[in-house]
């Protein structure tokens, strides 16, 4: 038997990848003069939220979706117009934003999910071109085509954000609390259940799990995430308009989810992380800079299938001084068979 | 598994490498760059690329003739995609660079705002040959815009619809964006001041194709003038629609019609259309006559407006520059407020007034298939 004083270092030291990535990404960017790096990082981390979203629909539950923009948009907008019209704090206004996301995904999900596979992808393209076609004719409620301007920036109790390097922690706070928040869901029975509907929707329902609600929950939860993204974007550039959230957003999230790999908490981030910033290093070849971007997605496809780091779990901790037993999932997800 | 691995550090290695490429080299000393952030790729690409050509054809020019105040000009050309996120860190690429004195573009009135805030903390001068959104300039301070806006080409549209051509019955047909919402309602503002009955206002989606509900709903009307804020394939669709249902009406619209594209698409269906321009390939003022020449020495074809109005963009910022000096970002504000006299290919431009310039626009109609000077 161990004494809790041996127990809380070795805590510390099977954790201690984890932290040190952490402490890195909270130490070094004070350090950074250019200011435009720390804004790549925060786009960087905004797209993480949303790719690692997206996954825990495809890669998790193996649900297919392709408008997920359409939930981005709604957290923006409910977030600039909760704040903006009912004048509520950032804090209320960014949870608002994540619940009305959800309940629009509710919405979505209720009705589809008893539909599966390319039905169901179908209904998500739809909702988001249908999404964008409101935004873009409600005059009086989304200001059209005009977009709305001059969203507030985030005040927290009373602490109104300014600089850049605020906004990077504010960021930085919410991957981890969403990446904190989502390895905790997939390593307790919700998790081992969307995992068991991906590998076996019969075998999963067979052995008790009711694959519709749980599939209407991860979508719900999808859609919140999103929607907290969305609010983040809306209070950072301080203007909204349809056209950042066209169908093409959401390509763009399967494109980042497909590079880094899903069914895992890490390739999500790296996908996210890879394609903002590729086309950001090649900007000095002006037009030609996204040859690269297209032609560094076909080799990956090419001799990669399941994306970077797709396939299989990645533990971050040092199982040297771990004393639970790794949880490890070999098989990757059924849509990208492996290469 | 090493065959896995290797492509794996393959593609770490290229990411790596294109970060390292992507560092600023050292400055050299007193060099001084303009950046350009325009949409190279994408929808707009077109577009874009017409800014590049006119504002290197501009930077370059000014090399040639000694630079400004013995330092040359460097172009710093970055690509946006239409894409306001993208605006948004280009506009941070160009302030963290403390060469780059001030910005021209974007294309779009999105990315353009989205970048505002920006320029703004930065104090750089945003200066946007098209964004036409009324409130991209109320943003800050350093936001300059060279084209007309709709709140100015909208009522003139109404004087000549109304005062000029006498028609009174006028339904609109617009497209549903940021500029054609705009342009819609001053013209539908102005003309209702002026006694003008407004029967009809039709909005469509950008994109769309079949236009029989709104023809045959117009052709009940039996309007004196539709005014149609559109662009080339969706006004050129329309009319060619409207023939093939027999409806034929007297039409009006606007700048971003000129384009050889709308003869070409339009043929026939679109002969009489009426337009106001920034500017026009004949129009007799020399300061367009030298930038048509020019261009189409360069580049061996036609200008449009866009390039027209990129190149009167780079020249006021250049006008200003030699003005003011280059040693700091705030002055060239002050420079652009002081310009006084300046002519440009889409006609005289002066801030004095505020940083939306007032235009001289040119009336010009289509005859026998050609873009000709409007004559009553």
């Amino acid at each position: 038997m161990r004494s809790s004083r041996i127990r809380f270092p070795k805590f510390l030291l099977a954790n201690a990848p984890v932290l040190s990535i952490i402490a890195v990404l909270a130490a070094v960017p004070p350090f950074i003069t250019n200011m435009y790096y720390v804004q790549v990082l925060v786009f960087i981390g905004i797209y993480a939220i949303l790719t690692l979203s997206l996954n825990l629909l495809n890669g998790y539950v193996g649900l297919l979706s392709i408008g997920h923009a359409a939930f981005y948009a709604i957290g923006a907008y409910a977030s600039a117009k909760l704040s903006m019209e009912l004048g509520l704090p950032w804090v209320l206004a960014l949870a608002g934003a994540g619940a009305i996301a959800g309940f629009f995904g509710y919405l979505i999900a209720k009705p589809t999910l008893r539909l599966s596979g390319i039905y169901l992808t179908l209904v998500t393209l739809g909702f988001n071109m249908i999404l964008f076609l409101v935004l873009q004719n409600w005059m009086s409620f989304t200001n059209g085509p005009l977009g709305i301007m001059d969203v507030p920036p985030p005040s927290i109790f009373g602490f109104v954000l300014s600089s850049r390097l605020q906004y990077y922690y504010l960021i930085l706070a919410l991957v981890l609390l969403t990446v904190l928040s989502m390895h905790r869901l997939m390593t307790c029975r919700f998790g081992r259940a969307l995992t068991a509907i991906r590998e076996n929707e019969l075998a999963a329902e067979a052995t008790g799990v009711d694959t519709t609600r749980y599939k209407i929950q991860a979508f719900v939860l999808a859609a919140f995430y999103a929607g907290i993204a969305g609010s983040f974007y809306a209070h950072f550039v301080k203007y909204i308009s349809p056209d950042s959230f066209t169908i093409n957003e959401s390509f763009i999230l399967l494109a980042m989810l497909a590079f880094g790999g899903q069914g895992n908490l890490i390739g999500p981030i790296v996908g996210a992380a890879a394609l903002i910033l590729i086309p950001e290093a090649f900007r000095p070849l002006q037009e030609y800079r996204m040859f690269v971007y297209g032609g560094v997605l076909i080799v990956m496809m090419l001799v990669r299938r399941q994306g970077l780091l797709g396939g299989r779990s990645y533990s971050l901790r040092w199982t040297r001084f771990d004393s639970a037993p790794a949880r490890i999932y070999e098989r990757g997800d059924k849509f990208l068979p492996e290469g | 598994m090493i065959k896995k691995m290797a492509v794996t550090g393959m593609m770490v290695g290229l990411i790596l490498a294109g970060g390292i490429a992507g560092l600023e080299p050292a400055l050299a000393a007193g060099e001084v760059k303009i950046g350009l952030s325009a949409p190279l790729t994408g929808d707009w690409a077109e577009y874009g690329n017409d800014f590049k050509r006119a504002v290197s054809m501009v930077i370059d020019k000014v090399n040639k003739e000694g630079g400004i105040n013995g330092k040359k000009l460097e172009l710093v050309i970055a690509d946006s995609r239409g894409d306001a996120k993208e605006s948004v860190l280009i506009a941070e690429k160009f302030v963290a660079d403390p060469a780059i004195i001030a910005q021209v573009g974007d294309f779009s009135s999105s990315s353009t705002m989205a970048a505002a805030p920006v320029y703004e903390q930065a104090k750089m001068v945003q200066i946007s040959p098209t964004a036409s959104h009324q409130d991209w300039t109320k943003k800050g301070e350093f936001m300059f815009r060279v084209v007309a806006t709709q709140g100015y080409e909208g009522p003139y549209n109404a004087r000549w619809a109304v005062n000029d051509l006498k028609k009174k019955k006028i339904a609109t047909i617009y497209i549903n964006n940021d500029w054609g919402v705009d342009a819609n309602k001053y013209f539908v503002g102005e003309a209702r001041r002026l006694g003008a009955e407004i029967v009809a206002e039709e909005a469509f989606t950008p994109g769309e194709k079949d236009f029989n509900a709104v023809i045959s709903k117009l052709k009940r009307l039996e309007p004196d003038l539709v005014y149609m804020p559109t662009f080339y394939a969706d006004f050129t669709a329309i009319l060619n629609q409207a023939e093939r249902a027999r409806f034929k009406p007297t039409v009006l619209a606007n700048s971003s019609l000129f384009s050889v594209k709308t003869l070409e698409m339009g043929g026939r269906a679109v002969e009489g259309t009426m337009i106001p321009v920034n500017y026009f390939g004949s129009d007799p003022r020399p300061a367009a006559q030298n930038f048509t020449k020019e261009y189409k020495a360069l580049y061996g074809t036609d200008p449009n407006q866009f390039a027209a109005l990129a190149y009167d963009a780079a020249g006021v910022l250049v006008a200003a520059l030699k003005a003011v000096g280059t040693d700091s970002r705030a002055r060239v504000r002050e420079g652009l407020i002081g310009l006084k006299g300046y002519e440009g290919a889409t006609g005289p431009i002066s801030y004095a007034e505020g940083r939306d310039p007032a235009k001289l626009l040119v009336r010009i109609m289509i005859k026998n298939g050609q873009w000709v000077l409007y004559k009553p």
